[in-house]
């Protein structure tokens, strides 16, 4: 019996193995991702590396986090749990008010979300949001733009005008200026960027950093300490290989975790399986087709004078906004002023805002970590990353 | 204290104990009407859906919908449907029983008489276990298939992401599912052979069993124990949506195997070292 404690110490040895190798597991695998040295590089360079990277094919697994405290709205279910069923809110009007539609938005925009993206090169693309048991999907390929939704059975088809590449290149050079020719260089759109940033904003390039195991070059943009703004820095990490920016991060002003997380869990830079981007609706499913946005008859007599300027922070206005959403402000604290006209009319219902907003001076308030929304009281609303005391000053200047 | 030696025994006396272990575990009539039990949900869901006209879409558990047009879509409900309470309950059974129930009829120590070390029975017993694991998830798989051909037509299977694939692939994806259900069910499993060698009452380790993978799945349900959810045995078990994806996505299968490991190490150790220091009475 004198030998019995030892060799019932021993038995107990695998048992307690398993948590110690899981443990030094956990603690040593951090260290093991080396940080590579990479040759120092300006702010310029970096945007530089980032644009020409545009149409790079890859495939990757992107997680987004969002932290922005937004409120609950009820029969909103904070983040889906795996395996629950699927959420039985999209097709007919719920009970409770028709917020489902809202609410649903608004879950996307909460708590962790997973996408898988496949990137073929230009015009090529495949975005899989996954949400338990369901799967919305995106595909772009040249001018065919699927959208499919298995929680529904529903396939949206869209032919647009032009493929996005050649868009987005007339874009950019309608935007440095140049009417025809060449489209600026990355390094034109970089120095240009920076330029026009540079009066609100300070560029700093950081190293040593990894993003899904590969070396990133991370650019912070920090508004200079005049902007009132509610944005603490963005933090954009790019692949040092390739360009592709890898993680975004927003910090917002009064938090400790970033308000906004997008950060690929994996990537490889190799072009996909083609075939991911032939997309046929499956049998069964509805079948939708749409106009491309802008070019439908209905389209655009619905948003006559309330289009573009969605942006609500960064992104200048270019003048291309219609009347009726106006840009007040430049740099950080730009505030978007939408007429009352142009304003969903979800978003006035008077029930909803006593659910999400709090009654301010001048109307009704809608905050979150990194944007305010303000709904006046004759129902104009001003939105911008910015205090509650600028929404009001820009809204008490008429 | 029985003497635990390692000493060489007959050739072929392990495949012998294993085949006596499995005949013993599958010749019960309860293990058969447990079986049963499972290959009953997906025929009454197939039935229900076939007398009545059908969800709308969205509605009910995922895939429903799908079952009217593709009798396949009979299987992945009836796993889904199972997994949470069902295919754990039936487990939870069998690995609670493997010592506890020897325990309980006083057939332990002529089981340790053999000459058979106390590590090796422990392994047959998890073997055994193990295969009821398969066994109950390849029934409901086997059912559905069956009473899904039967009922409805079959046909190319739309995956999740859209993508159409061909009914050949199809099988190969529900085998893969079943698999996925059956290595969910591993970590259950040991936890319940664990259990099992703490008590000489069957019963109470059947149900602590259960009652353990019912509270791991509540304890997924609570926001608040976030930093707990990558550790329960439960977490992953919904996860085989992520192979009805365009391409497969393997990250759960992976996750959800070494998680199923790292358990079945644990309490296999866990429960070998409480079996080994303990004194066989009955």
């Amino acid at each position: 019996m004198m030998a019995m404690k030892p060799v019932v110490l021993k038995k107990w040895m695998p048992a307690a193995a398993v948590p110690a190798i899981i443990a030094a597991y956990a603690l040593a695998s951090p260290l093991t991702a080396a940080a590579q040295d990479l040759p120092d590089k300006s702010p310029e360079q970096v945007i530089a590396m980032m644009a020409s990277s545009e149409g790079a094919a890859f495939s990757g697994h992107l997680r987004k986090t969002a932290n922005l405290g937004l409120p609950q709205l009820p029969g909103q279910d904070g983040h889906s749990q795996p395996g629950a069923p699927p959420s039985d809110a999209p097709t007919d009007a719920p009970p409770e008010g028709g917020y489902a539609h809202l609410a649903e938005k608004l879950a996307l925009l909460s708590g962790t979300h997973e996408a898988r993206v496949f990137s073929g090169g230009p015009d090529r693309m495949r975005v899989q949001v996954m949400d338990g048991t369901d799967e919305e999907n995106y595909i772009l390929n040249g001018t065919s733009y699927w959208r499919y939704s298995s929680a529904e059975n529903t396939a949206v088809h869209t032919t647009l005008p032009q493929p996005p590449s050649e868009a987005k290149q007339e874009a950019k050079r309608h935007w440095y200026g140049e009417s025809a020719g060449e489209p600026p260089t990355p390094e034109q759109i970089a120095g240009k960027l920076v330029d026009e940033a540079e009066p609100s904003t300070n560029f700093t390039v950081e190293e040593g950093e990894t993003v899904a195991g590969r070396a990133v070059y991370t650019l912070r943009l920090t508004p200079k300490p005049e902007e009132q703004t509610l944005v603490a820095d963005v933090a954009i990490g790019v692949d040092a290989e390739t360009g592709v920016p890898l993680a975004v991060t927003v910090g917002a002003v009064d938090q400790a975790d970033p308000a906004l997380d997008l950060e690929y869990t994996s990537f490889t830079p190799q072009a996909p399986d083609a075939a991911l981007f032939d997309f046929e609706p499956p049998a069964g499913a509805t079948v939708e087709e749409r106009p491309a946005p802008g070019t439908g008859p209905e389209d655009g007599d619905r948003k006559h004078g309330c289009g573009a300027g969605e942006g609500a922070n960064g992104e200048p206005s270019d003048g291309t906004a219609g009347q009726g959403v106006v840009m007040d402000g430049e740099g950080w604290d730009t505030v978007v002023r939408v007429p009352s006209e142009c304003v969903p009319a979800e978003l006035k219902d008077p029930a909803l805002l006593g659910q999400l907003a709090t009654e301010v001076d001048g109307g009704r308030l809608l905050h979150t970590s990194l944007v305010n929304v303000l709904v006046a009281d004759d129902g104009r609303v001003f939105a911008g990353s910015v205090p509650t005391e600028r929404l009001q000053a820009v809204a008490g200047q008429e | 204290m029985l003497p635990n030696s390692g000493a060489p025994h007959r050739a072929g006396s392990r495949g012998g104990l294993l085949a006596s272990e499995l005949a013993l575990v599958f010749r019960r009539r309860r293990t058969w009407a447990m079986l049963l039990a499972l290959g009953a949900v997906p025929v009454l869901i197939a039935l229900a859906v076939r007398l009545t006209s059908g969800p709308p879409a969205g509605r009910g558990p995922a895939f429903l919908d799908r079952v009217a047009g593709n009798g396949l879509f009979v299987a992945l409900v009836g796993m889904l449907v199972s997994i949470p309470l069902f295919l754990p309950l039936t487990v939870a059974v069998v690995a609670g029983d493997t010592i506890a129930g020897e325990a309980g009829n006083g057939t332990l120590r002529y089981l340790l008489l053999a000459p058979a070390s106390r590590a090796r029975l422990l392994l047959i017993k998890y073997a055994a276990a193990a295969a009821f694991c398969v066994a109950a998830t390849a029934m409901v798989a086997l059912c559905g298939v069956g009473i899904g051909l039967l009922l409805f037509p079959a046909g190319p299977v739309a995956l999740l992401s859209g993508d159409t694939i061909p009914l050949g692939e199809s099988f190969l994806r529900l085998g893969l599912v079943t698999a996925y259900a059956a290595v969910s069910l591993l970590g259950l499993a040991a936890v319940g052979l664990f259990v099992s060698t703490l008590t000489d009452v069957p019963v109470g380790a059947m149900a602590a069993t259960a009652v353990l993978s019912v509270a791991a799945q509540i304890m997924g349900q609570l926001p608040q124990l976030d930093w707990l959810h990558p550790w329960l045995f439960t977490e992953h078990w919904m996860g085989f949506a992520d192979l009805l994806r365009q391409p497969v996505l393997w990250d759960s299968f992976g996750e959800n195997a070494a998680l199923q490991a790292g358990y079945v190490l644990l309490f296999g150790g866990l429960a070998w070292a409480r079996f080994a220091t303990k004194d066989i009475l009955s």
